[in-house]
């Protein structure tokens, strides 16, 4: 008894003390430790300053003497955290290469508010973001929190550093290493490359001769079977567009613009009547003092997004801005602390058209447009009134065409003898004057605005309307208050917008972006950019401006002509996504009326005024109309990740080599579209790549982005020493096909002579030897700011590269970032310097005397309310119904998160997940509170994610941020050469909303639904319903 | 739906770990023991003998404990030289780490000697002046880990002056409530201890009781500024309405005694002990959880290694060891002729 | 300070049994922390016009880079907040975003408890930590009114906000102020009444707001547009970040 009592003790105490020992190790360790080593965790750098880095110089308070640190560097190079592209300043160990801490470029103003003038010495602009004197504080040049946070890109685990080859099916996640030289050969050569049968190389693809379709000889030559997808603007798209369109000779060069913010570029496109380049405007925030962004997030997203939002947040704190943000979703646009000076208005997604033309209506009924700049019908006539611009809305349209009534109409021409004239005056539009005389609209002062009827013409009576009557028409088809009924908004909210809106001059304008991504969009952007015209804003301080545009870089620059080359290829033939080309000068067109059937309505539309949208790319070629691919190539682009509906589309279909047989993407990372290609080239990273870009519009001075190698990119060489990169990848491919363009001796330079394109620096060197020399050539670099900026990193390749007169100034930009013109310059007078200079058009004759294909009919020249419909112009809540899907979904972007930051674990840490908004009476409607998780279900897909309930989001919407839900680029590791990438966990985190996109059912095949008029995706104002899960 | 929705903001992690919490229970554990087992090797008071004995086991076996489980709180155990190296003496834990050592020092020589009282009687004239001693520090060790946490302004809950009263009142409750559980282990005559015992364990309990709904009368009519805050921040809680449920009961348990006769003491003993832990644990744990300047509450979730579970266990384990060991050694009752206190 | 050693002073009253030696406590304690270091002529303060911030986080991630602080651990953050007006009848909805920090308190709590004299403050104000003196006792974390402190898992001390004494004293910016986008963040000196600091306030005037004035901590990061519903712990909705973090273990 006593024994068994004595054991069980000693088996409780033994037990006790084990149990200590477990607990405790870890204590006792750590005591060990600190007791020998002082300190039981890292010791830090400094026992005051810890961790922190130490300066990378120092100033002198009293002084001002400035001191380098030698152990570091700094370098004025091109941020890549998201598409606005702002310049930076990086600093990095000078011995280990690592990046330390990224900010703004002083001299840039994307990063600076007032950027410092550009011959500033550099210690000098060191010395102005320092704290002597507080100059840094007025001086400040920032990166934003992902500019911040990128510089973890890298040294991501996740980069692709080897060329890489898949092994087992497309998509498996299994690849392995091969030489850059085997790379190109395979892809040029083709053959039995995975062992699943032959694959045609890019070398018989290549064919510039054989029509694709005999049938449809206008499609082109079987080069078309060769896309190249790209994603955006990033100082290197010159480049790969200049492969595919003048080397490789296809078509089907493409972007990501039509999954961007494509419906405000068509929108823009069309009354700005630019629908090559789309042009677009932003308002000139510093001095205005009303303006509404609708759609459009100011300090929440947008591009630029830094510029824009630290414009916004001046102007409404010691600007004299008021604005209102139009948004179904409330974001950082609108602030609580400056709520005098912002406001929020909560409206039904995809319904801004309503509310633009109420305001139009409001506009026009009450005389409150810019009668005075309305009136003005040509350049002559706006030039003595003050204005830069013109519009055409006193411009005579023949109804029944939709044409202009022109010179040709009246018979003026008929007399002229210089032919150079008599086609002038042939294609002048014609206007009726104040008395009710046809003029020409160049020669008329005024001309009337409103007018419909009858004209005589040498050729009968002609029905016509001006393009203002025809606005004020379309925008009388409704009161304000069913436009009110359609947006789900007050009457007076529409009248108010309107009035306030037109009471400030030209100090006023009106913005769009993102939010006119629904089906749409066009025009939705185009109704709401006409207010700009309205009230002839452009041009003008305080209105709306276009960018400052940048300095000659790729074009036919001042030293090198980088546009054009000897056995250059003009490609030819129709776009994948059937854009620009005549439908009516189709084959197919033809051999329909010749069979006596009706052309219309056409597999999928013929977008007219469109220009080619990757939006259909994808989709067109596994529906092979019109026709398919062989190759694509992308570089960046990451479709799949980023175009609503298209993954569910045919993501699966992409992983099938029979469907689509060669897939080549060049990346540095493994994107949800690169996790499904053949091959992989890797490529330079961030501040290691190359380029020169232009900043998106919204800056009022000329800029060109140096982008260059501050650091040495991660990345494998080819045999040549080079590393590899999009660049050397076309290099080599080029050189292998024999193709035009490159090689030795295909640059032409201002001297006549040829100069060599064999490795990217023979590219952008050039580049930035045409940037140094436009207009008043830039200083020479002295040797001093040389080794200030870690120029002397490239100083050898400069000089290599380009001609001894020239080596110095292209230095010189790059110790300056590139090339800015000086804040100084950015106005004149009450106008801006960089104008618009082009008519503005009230009527879009283009767009006016198009046809939709699916149906046969015209569009509409001005702008109208069109709920959403599909291609075939059945509205969409006709077959989804309000019954079924009671909620719309709205996409909106974090501000933190681009679509490829999710790696970055500086921004993950702050918000690691994205969340559904969800207004708390729907939510209480389903049952749901914040934290629960809900499914979110769409006609095209279903997602679970954590629901916040809020108000800061309309009721009747569902808002999810972009930039999370990824399955790939990091959320899944691959296998590269047997060994796995790290698995991270929580980079797979939240929801896409992409995976709810939906699908244009009325089309069928794979098209995702776009916007009817013009194939922008549509990614807002989805029908959707919510559970609880 | 409140006019207020916090859409960003991060957690707070607990700087004060569940060590922490492991360190007030024992010290509570072990300067109450030490004030009850007085009442037999100092004040003599008849029929204390053996409650006084079972109060210096859990003062012998909670004072080794003790500091323990306060080397681990530290993040840097190793430096824990620097407290007397850097002595501050306007800051109450600087002025622990004083006491503490000494009171532990005093604790276990004096419960060593009360208890195993050795033969020759040669050092019966040390029990006294020790047991002085020992009361002193025992006190000294209550006003500091009182006043420490009390003069946290910054935690509204920590910051009421009835905090220091209530840990040595729930301490006097686990304390008694532990000797009794103690008791139940060892032979003898059970009685007359276990009645003393639960009469300063129901006493305790009760003006427990009574200092926590003093504390919630004056935060419920605004007196204290500090309790109304706390109520504020944690009413809307549906855990803190339970745990606040919980701690009431479970103090309301060793009251029962008075009331109810032939109650398995050793069982309302365990619960007292428990409900004093559990003071501790609500009081650090979750008051570290109500954030200073965020909306609502964070929530604390016990990790599984040496900061959580595994910690405690481990603590637990450790006491229970010694206390098995110290009762194996001392033995069940005084050796016959050994020496008593000088009287 | 004065509050803290009432509390000191009432409490051992109470406490009749340890009066003795809370009286030779007392003593002590009345000679207190003394300010060591740095130049007495200055005094730093930050000063944030929540009008201009945008809540783009550059502030925090400038700082987690350029101090190396650990994932997950912030010296600087900026919550965010759906906010109803108050004042507005419709109850207008708006952001709200608010950069938090240490307050370089002129009055700190911190540094009267750490029992080791690790965490000083400056003769120019700032509140600083001696990172081979502390013991990590967690003690000051506890003190702190504003949730500024952390126990860095890395150096296992005590960590929080220096005011980049590593860049204030090269003649440089701190890291947030920098990279503040919105330029919401400024930083100077208040004793000189040329700074911009110094300027920033006298003209914003009774619009320049502290958090949690009753602590009586006379805070140096200094509000401008502060809604009073933020000074002190935010009455609404919490985030969901601790949610956030078990959605991604599930
Ligand atoms: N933080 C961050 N900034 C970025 C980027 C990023 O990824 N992250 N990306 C950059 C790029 S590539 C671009 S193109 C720009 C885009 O910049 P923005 O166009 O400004 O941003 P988006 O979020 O796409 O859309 C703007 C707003 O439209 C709203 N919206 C959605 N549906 C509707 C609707 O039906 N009606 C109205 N009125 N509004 C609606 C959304 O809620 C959102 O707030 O941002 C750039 N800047
Ligand atoms: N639902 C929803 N969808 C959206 C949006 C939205 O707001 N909501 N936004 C839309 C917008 S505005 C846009 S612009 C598109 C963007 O979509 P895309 O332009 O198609 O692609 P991104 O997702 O930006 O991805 C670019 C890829 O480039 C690679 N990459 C990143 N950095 C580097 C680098 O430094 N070097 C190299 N070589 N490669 C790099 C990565 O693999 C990354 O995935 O998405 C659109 N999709
Ligand atoms: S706005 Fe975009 S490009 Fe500019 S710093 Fe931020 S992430 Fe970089
Ligand atoms: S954690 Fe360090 S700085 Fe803070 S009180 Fe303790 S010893 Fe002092
Ligand atoms: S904010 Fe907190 S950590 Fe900073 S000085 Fe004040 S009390 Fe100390
Ligand atoms: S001053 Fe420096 S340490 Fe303090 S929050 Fe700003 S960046 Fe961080
Ligand atoms: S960097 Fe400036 S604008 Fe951006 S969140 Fe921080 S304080 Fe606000
Ligand atoms: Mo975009």
């Amino acid at each position: 008894m006593s024994t068994r009592r004595n054991l069980l003790k000693g088996a409780a105490a033994l037990g006790g003390l084990a149990a200590f020992a477990a607990g405790y190790a870890e204590t006792a360790a750590r005591a060990v430790k600190g007791l020998t080593s002082g300190t039981d965790g890292q010791r830090p750098r400094d026992r005051i300053a810890g961790n922190a880095f130490p300066p990378e110089y120092t100033v002198d308070p009293e002084s001002g003497e400035l001191r380098i640190n030698p152990a570091q560097q700094i370098a004025f190079t091109m941020c890549q955290g998201c598409n606005t592209m702002c310049g930076l300043r990086i600093r990095y160990d000078r011995k280990s290469g690592e990046i330390l801490r990224v900010t703004g470029n002083p001299y840039h103003p994307l990063s600076a508010d007032a950027q410092l003038p550009y011959k500033t010495p550099v210690r000098d602009a060191l010395l102005a973001l320092s704290g002597k004197d507080d100059a840094g504080l007025a001086q400040r040049s920032t990166a934003c929190g992902r500019g911040n946070a990128m510089l973890s890109q890298i040294a991501s685990p996740f980069r692709v550093l080897t060329c890489l080859k898949r092994v087992g099916p497309r998509g498996s996640g299994k690849w392995k290493s091969i030489s850059f030289e085997k790379l190109v050969e395979e892809v040029c050569e083709g053959g039995d490359l995975f062992g699943e049968g032959h694959v045609e190389g890019l070398r018989a693809i290549r064919d510039l001769k054989t029509p694709l379709d005999p049938q449809n000889p206008e499609y082109g030559p079987k080069a078309n079977q060769l896309a190249v997808i790209h994603a955006t603007g990033d100082g290197r798209n010159p480049f790969i567009k200049r492969f595919a369109f003048n080397c490789f000779g296809t078509r089907n060069y493409g972007h990501h613009g039509s999954y961007c913010g494509f419906a405000m570029r068509g929108g823009s496109g069309a009354v700005m009547g630019d629908f090559r380049k789309f042009a677009h405007g932003k308002p000139d925030f510093e001095f205005c003092e009303f303006a509404i962004f609708l759609g459009s997030a100011p300090g929440n997203a947008g591009k630029p997004f830094k510029r824009q939002g630290r414009m916004v947040a001046e102007a409404r704190t010691d600007g004299k801005m008021r604005y209102v943000v139009v948004d179904p979703v409330m974001t950082n646009a609108a602030s609580h602390a400056a709520r005098d000076r912002d406001s929020w208005i909560a409206i039904k997604p995809g319904t801004d058209a309503a509310l633009a033309m109420g305001m139009i209506r409001w506009i026009v009924d009450n005389h409150k447009y810019d009668a005075a700049f309305l009136a003005a019908p040509g350049p002559k006539a706006a030039g003595a009134i003050g204005e830069q611009t013109w519009t055409n809305a006193t411009h005579l349209v023949n109804v029944e065409t939709g044409r202009f009534l022109r010179g040709k109409d009246m018979g003026w021409a008929e007399n002229a003898e210089d032919p150079q004239k008599a086609k002038k005056l042939a294609k002048a539009p014609v206007v009726m004057t104040e008395n009710g005389e046809l003029a020409h609209f160049a020669k008329a002062d005024k001309g009337r605005l409103f007018y419909s009827g009858k004209v005589q013409t040498p050729s009968g009576e002609v029905q016509v309307k001006t393009a203002m009557q025809m606005l004020a028409e379309s925008a009388r088809r409704f009161t304000i208050a069913e436009y009110a009924e359609k947006c789900g908004l007050e009457p007076a909210v529409i009248v108010n917008l309107a009035r306030e809106f037109t009471s400030h001059g030209k100090k006023a304008a009106i913005n769009i972006h993102g939010g006119a991504m629904s089906a749409n969009g066009f025009y939705t952007a185009w109704a709401v950019l006409m207010l700009n015209a309205l009230i002839g804003n452009w041009n003008w301080k305080g209105g709306v401006s276009p960018s400052g545009g940048g300095f000659p870089t790729f074009g036919k620059g001042p030293r090198y002509n980088l546009k054009k080359f000897p056995g250059m290829v003009k490609p030819k033939g129709v776009f994948l996504s059937r854009s620009r080309f005549p439908y009516h000068k189709t084959s197919e067109f033809k051999r329909r009326k010749a069979a006596g059937k009706s052309p219309y309505p056409t597999r999928a539309p013929w977008h007219p005024f469109s220009p080619p949208i990757l939006t259909e790319y994808l989709t067109s070629h596994f529906d092979g109309y019109p026709y398919k691919l062989k190759a694509l190539i992308s570089f960046m682009a990451n479709p799949l990740y980023g175009q609503a509906g298209l993954a569910a589309s045919i993501g699966e279909k992409m992983k099938d080599p029979k469907q689509l047989p060669l897939f080549v993407a060049i990346d540095g990372f493994i994107n949800e579209t690169s996790a499904l290609a053949d091959y992989i080239v890797p490529d330079s990273v961030m501040y290691e790549a190359w380029g020169w870009a232009k900043p998106w519009n919204g800056t009022v001075t000329r800029t060109s982005t140096a982008r260059w190698p501050v650091t040495e990119p991660k990345q494998v060489s080819a045999k040549s020493g080079d590393k590899v990169t999009m660049e050397l990848f076309f290099i080599a491919v080029g050189k292998r096909l024999g193709l035009p363009g490159f090689g030795d001796a295909v640059i032409k330079g201002a001297d006549g002579a040829m100069y060599p394109l064999n490795r990217p620096e023979d590219w952008y060197l050039r580049a930035a030897a045409n940037c140094a020399f436009a207009g008043k050539p830039v200083p020479d670099a002295s040797d001093e700011e040389i080794g200030l900026t870690g120029v002397s990193r490239i100083m050898g390749e400069i000089e290599k590269t380009v001609k001894p007169e020239e080596a110095r100034k292209v230095a010189f930009l790059y110790t300056r970032g590139g090339r800015m013109e000086d804040y100084a310059k950015a106005y004149r007078g009450d106008q801006l310097t960089h104008a618009y200079k082009k008519p503005l058009r009230i009527y879009n004759q283009k767009v006016g005397t198009s046809v939709n294909t699916m149906t046969g009919k015209r569009f509409s020249g001005v702008p109208a309310w069109h709920e959403q419909q599909f291609a075939d112009e059945t509205p969409l809540r006709k077959v989804w119904t309000k019954e079924q899907w009671p909620l719309d979904l709205v996409s909106f972007k974090s501000n933190l998160q681009s679509s490829y930051s999710i790696a970055s674990p500086r921004l993950r840490q702050i918000v690691p997940q994205n969340t559904i908004s969800i207004h708390p009476e729907d939510a209480a409607k389903a049952g749901v509170k914040s934290g629960d998780k809900v499914r979110i279900i769409t006609p095209g897909g279903t997602a679970e994610g954590l629901a916040l309930v809020r108000e800061g989001i309309r009721q009747g919407a569902v808002g999810i941020p972009h930039g999370y839900g990824h399955w790939e680029l990091g959320a899944r590791p691959h296998q590269i050469d047997g060994r796995m990438q790290p698995s991270v966990p929580g980079l797979d985190a939240g929801v896409n909303l992409n995976l709810l996109g939906l699908p244009d059912v009325r089309r069928g095949g794979h098209a995702t639904l776009l916007d009817w008029a013009l194939g922008s995706a549509a990614r807002t104002a989805l029908p959707c319903r919510i559970e609880k899960v | 739906m409140p006019a207020i929705i916090e859409t960003v903001n991060i957690t707070h992690e607990a700087a004060w770990l569940p060590w922490a919490v492991f360190y007030f229970f024992f010290a509570a554990l072990a300067f109450s023991a030490a004030i009850i087992s007085t009442a037999w090797t100092l004040l003599r008071r008849p029929g204390w003998k053996r409650a006084a004995r079972m109060a210096l086991l859990v003062l012998l076996s909670s004072a080794i404990v003790a500091p323990v489980a306060l080397l681990a709180d530290l993040h840097q155990p190793g430096r824990f030289w620097h407290f007397y190296t850097h002595f501050t003496p306007w800051s109450w834990m600087s002025w622990g780490a004083l006491f503490l050592p000494l009171f532990v020092a005093l604790a276990i020589v004096y419960s060593w000697l009360a208890l195993t009282q050795p033969k020759d009687g040669r050092l019966a004239w040390a029990i006294r002046p020790l047991a002085m001693a020992t009361l002193a520090f025992a006190l000294l060790v209550a006003l500091y880990t009182g006043m420490e946490v009390m003069v946290v302004k910054a935690r509204p809950i920590w910051n009421t002056a009835l905090l220091p009263w209530a840990y040595l009142f729930t301490g006097l409750m686990g304390a008694a409530g532990l000797a009794l559980v103690v008791d139940a282990f060892i032979p003898g005559d059970h009685a007359t201890a276990e009645r003393k015992l639960s009469k300063v364990m129901g006493y305790a309990a009760l003006l427990s009781l009574l200092t926590l709904g003093l504390w919630l009368a004056e935060g419920l009519t605004g007196i204290s500024d500090a309790a109304a805050r706390t109520i504020a921040a944690i009413s809307g809680s549906a855990y803190w309405r339970m745990i606040g449920l919980a701690l009431a009961l479970s103090l309301a348990v060793p009251i029962l005694g008075f009331f109810i006769r032939g109650l398995p003491l050793a069982v309302l003993g365990l619960i007292a002990v428990a409900a004093m832990w559990a003071f501790r644990w609500v009081v650090f744990m979750d008051g570290q959880m109500i954030p200073k300047t965020g909306a609502g509450l964070y929530a604390y979730r016990l990790p599984m290694g040496a900061d959580g579970l595994l910690g405690i266990i481990g603590i637990i384990g450790l006491w229970l060891a010694v206390i098995i060991i110290v009762t194996t050694i001392t033995g069940p009752a005084p050796r016959q002729g050994a020496a008593q206190p000088a009287e | 300070m004065d509050t803290s050693r009432r509390a000191f002073l009432t409490g051992a009253g109470a406490l009749t049994c340890g009066a003795a030696a809370a009286s030779v406590g007392a003593k002590a304690a009345k000679a207190g922390p003394q300010r060591h270091g740095g130049d007495p002529s200055k005094r730093y303060a930050m000063v944030i016009d929540l009008r201009r911030c945008i809540g783009c986080q550059a502030c925090t991630i400038a700082c987690s880079t350029e101090n190396r602080i650990p994932i997950g651990e912030f010296r600087t953050i900026v919550s965010q907040y759906d906010v109803r007006d108050a004042n507005d009848p419709d109850g207008a909805v708006y952001s709200f975003t608010l950069p938090r920090l240490c307050n370089h308190c002129d009055n700190p709590p911190c540094v009267p408890v750490c029992p080791v004299q690790a965490t000083f403050q400056r003769e120019d104000g700032r509140v600083l930590i001696d990172e081979e003196v502390c013991v990590g006792c967690g003690y000051c974390v506890q003190a702190c009114p504003y949730d500024a402190r952390f126990i860095n898992p890395v150096t296992n001390t005590a960590d929080k906000c220096t005011f980049c004494v590593q860049r204030v004293d090269a003649g440089l910016l701190p890291a947030c102020v920098e990279t503040c986008t919105g330029g919401a963040r400024m930083f100077g000196d208040v004793k000189d009444p040329e700074s911009h600091v110094s300027r920033v306030l006298a003209e914003a005037g009774d619009e320049v707001k502290v958090l949690r004035p009753e602590m009586k901590t006379a805070p140096h990061v200094y509000y401008i547009g502060l809604d009073t519903r933020f000074q002190g712990k935010v009455d609404g909705a919490p985030a969901m970040w601790t949610k956030i973090r078990e959605s991604q273990e599930a």
